[in-house]
């Protein structure tokens, strides 16, 4: 179930208050004997819950070079909406982010003895987070 | 190096314009310059019953203004009544807790079994409407009222409670 079943009669969830636009003596049966499932409808609540994961898959993660690069920063928000509502929504995207997660740290070593190179990274990423805005100016990093 | 963040620069926007395209698809046109403003996010509004809602998306317009996103998976592309509670329970929530104003009007986006999408605009009920709503199933569950029965004999028959319906 999306929403949160309510613990007592004082509280109610939306998707439960949503039943009385289907059918008041369900919401009593329901209220009154729990809440039977059939086949068909536990394989549709899996399917539905799948596709919610799907559509809204948003993770919070790692994200090493940029925050070696900038800290905790505004751009750093920006490159992890990207990933997370970008390219985590393909395989391809998730494959690139996998060639990451394994090539960063490497690159963060080499990076951390050199802050020369750390200006130069923080140029071209510069690039990458403007881009980035812009692509996910739809759905931003707040509260995703 | 250099070359492989080339790439890797490259490869995400060809990734991020294609997901864009696939994404927005779906989108009315007052959503498609909207911020996400919340994904997946527990409101609670306090008061005699307190009320919770899941949001799926909402999107803050330009003016402000929050409008609601539902997500269903159907088999056939429309929206219920019980759509329009959800999403006006969901809408008296935000506002409770937030303080922000929630358009009267939102969108149901309906997915079915291959994944097509199509959106449904609907009219939600005022605060007061849910607030009426929630007394009258406090009133169903308490026994001091008298429960109605579905309209529709299908629902009936498919229902899980039919033998012990009242």
């Amino acid at each position: 179930m999306k929403n949160q079943p309510a613990r007592s009669r004082r509280s109610v969830s939306a998707s439960e208050l949503a039943q009385m636009g289907v059918c008041e003596q369900r919401v009593l049966c329901e209220h009154l004997y729990g809440k039977p499932r059939t086949v068909q409808q536990r394989a549709d609540a899996a399917r539905g819950d799948e596709e919610h994961r799907r559509f809204y898959e948003a993770r919070k993660g790692r994200c090493f070079i940029a925050t070696l690069v900038y800290g905790e920063s505004r751009e750093v928000m920006v490159l992890r909406s990207f990933r997370d509502r970008v390219l985590r929504a393909s395989p391809m995207g998730r494959g690139l982010i996998l060639a990451y997660y394994r090539i960063a740290p490497g690159v963060c070593k080499v990076l951390a003895e050199r802050p020369r190179l750390i200006r130069i990274v923080r140029g071209l990423l510069r690039l990458l987070v403007w881009g980035a805005e812009r692509m996910t100016k739809d759905g931003g990093a707040r509260d995703v | 190096m250099f070359e492989l963040l080339a790439v890797m620069i490259l490869l995400a926007f060809l990734l991020a314009w294609r997901w864009r395209r696939r994404e927005s698809a779906w989108m009315p046109r007052e959503l498609r310059r909207a911020e996400l403003a919340y994904a997946e996010k527990l409101f609670k509004a306090r008061g005699p019953v307190t009320l919770t809602a899941k949001v799926d998306r909402a999107y803050r317009r330009r003016d402000g203004v929050i409008v609601l996103v539902e997500l269903k998976t159907r088999r056939g592309h429309r929206h219920y009544p019980s759509d329009v509670i959800e999403l006006s329970a969901q809408r008296g929530a935000i506002m409770k807790e937030t303080g922000e104003t929630v358009a009267l009007r939102a969108y149901v986006l309906v997915q079915d079994l291959s994944r097509r999408r199509t959106v449904h605009r609907v009219d939600l009920l005022d605060e007061g409407q849910v607030d009426t709503l929630i007394e009258r199933r406090e009133a169903i569950l308490s026994g001091r009222l008298q429960p109605e029965r579905a309209n529709s004999a299908k629902l009936c028959q498919t229902c899980v409670y039919k033998d012990r319906c009242l």
